[in-house]
């Protein structure tokens, strides 16, 4: 998923424009999903009284490492992560661990974002902690991320942002299992329904971070479907649970020219 | 002299393109995969019936006699089906209309963060990783096995 903080891309150009727009157009401000992510928006002043003792907070600084810690696992070890990583830099845009990957306390409903604006992926650490999570999360990301490089990928353009969300449901979900309990299978719908599974996990995507009606999603999904269900780039493969796929993709990917080194 | 150069040419033959044959045991394996329970449930699973496996286990067979025996034949019907392979997996991205190619990167893809961030990034772990990797420091110990004491 992806947010866009209209408030702190006017912090950083120090625009009077745009904080004249952001004033008035507060309401506008809620269609996108920055309050998600409240850490971003502005440096925390947090007190703490005796509440947060009951409360478990203290914990994040270590949680911030172990996250970052994870994720430089990741960086290191995954082929998949390896993958994408060559991609964005063969593509143009070599990603740097610190300035390109974040780890923050987030909202308890989302696990991990893009922010297209800063130009960070968001990994929330209060919600991710186990290796495998984090990988999902973090290739999800870089997903939006290379098809950003590449393209003018405009997260306000429904359709732009229907489609980078059903090519990361594509490659790096809807696995059989995900979509038995996401309920788009059963036992008399099996064939062909790894679309299905794409197509609700995008649109739920899509409604957790934009206020637009459901039809509207539904519509963006099916107008873009045929042709961003097919791009396959850079990962070449659905990726199959419990495979060798990851793998395969890694070494196929030097054939592409995709090379991190 | 002239027949010794044509023995050594003729004992190393080329293809064009012959960089795109893959090692040999990368088309048994996807073979056995395309052939697999998994596979087939998983083919069926995406595409409603079941792929041709057929290519991978050509290819599997002229790679070895290419290894072997330098067979050039062999060898151009692989590349043969490795171009196929890849127009089949570019050509849905190249014709991806929904959105524009850029002509060069984002510019904003590496402008700083803003100073109250980058103030939080200087003491963390990502931040020593990173100066690791770039080589502006050596590689340190990472004690993550030890203890915490709050």
């Amino acid at each position: 998923m992806t947010f866009i903080d209209p408030s702190s891309s006017a912090e950083q150009l120090e625009d009077d424009k745009l904080k004249s727009s952001r004033r008035s157009s507060s309401s506008e401000d809620r269609q996108w999903g920055y309050d998600l992510y409240p850490q971003r928006r502005k440096k925390s002043t947090e007190t703490h009284g005796i509440t947060s003792l009951l409360d478990t907070k203290g914990q994040e600084n270590i949680s911030k490492i172990k996250c970052e810690r994870t994720i430089y696992k990741c960086i290191k070890q995954s082929p998949i992560i390896k993958l994408m990583m060559g991609a964005l830099k063969s593509s143009g845009c070599p990603v740097d661990i610190r300035r390109h990957i974040s780890c923050e306390e987030c909202a308890p409903t989302v696990s991990g974002g893009y922010d297209p604006i800063l130009n960070q992926v968001v990994i929330c650490q209060n919600s991710v902690h186990k290796i495998g999570h984090i990988q999902s999360v973090l290739l999800h990301e870089m997903i939006h991320m290379f098809d950003y490089c590449r393209h003018d990928l405009n997260f306000k353009n429904l359709d732009h942002l229907a489609c980078t969300e059903i090519r990361a449901a594509n490659l790096a979900h809807c696995s059989f299992l995900s979509a038995w309990t996401q309920g788009d299978v059963s036992v008399f719908n099996i064939k062909q329904a790894h679309g299905d599974c794409v197509k609700s996990k995008a649109l739920s995507s899509i409604l957790a971070t934009r206020d637009v009606s459901t039809t509207e999603a539904i519509d963006a999904i099916e107008r873009v479907f045929p042709k961003c269900y097919s791009d396959l780039e850079p990962i070449g493969r659905r990726i199959r649970r419990n495979s060798d796929d990851m793998f395969k993709a890694y070494t196929e990917g030097y054939y592409y020219g995709y090379d991190n080194s | 002299m002239t027949e010794t150069s044509t023995e050594n040419e003729e004992k190393a033959p080329t293809v064009e393109d012959e960089w795109m044959i893959r090692p040999c045991p990368v088309y048994d394996e996807e073979y056995k995969d395309c052939t697999s329970i998994k596979g087939r449930f998983h083919q069926y699973f995406v595409f409603g019936e079941t792929l041709n496996c057929i290519p991978w286990k050509r290819d599997y067979d002229n790679c070895c006699r290419w290894r072997d025996n330098k067979d050039v034949k062999s060898a151009k019907e692989i590349v043969e089906n490795e171009k196929a392979r890849r127009r089949q997996r570019l050509e849905p991205h190249y014709g991806n209309d929904v959105w524009t190619r850029r002509k060069s990167p984002p510019e904003n893809w590496n402008t700083p963060l803003p100073e109250h961030i980058q103030k939080e990034y200087e003491a963390s772990y990502l931040n020593i990783k990173a100066k690791e990797m770039r080589g502006e420091i050596p590689t340190q110990v990472d004690p993550s096995n030890y203890c915490v004491l709050m």
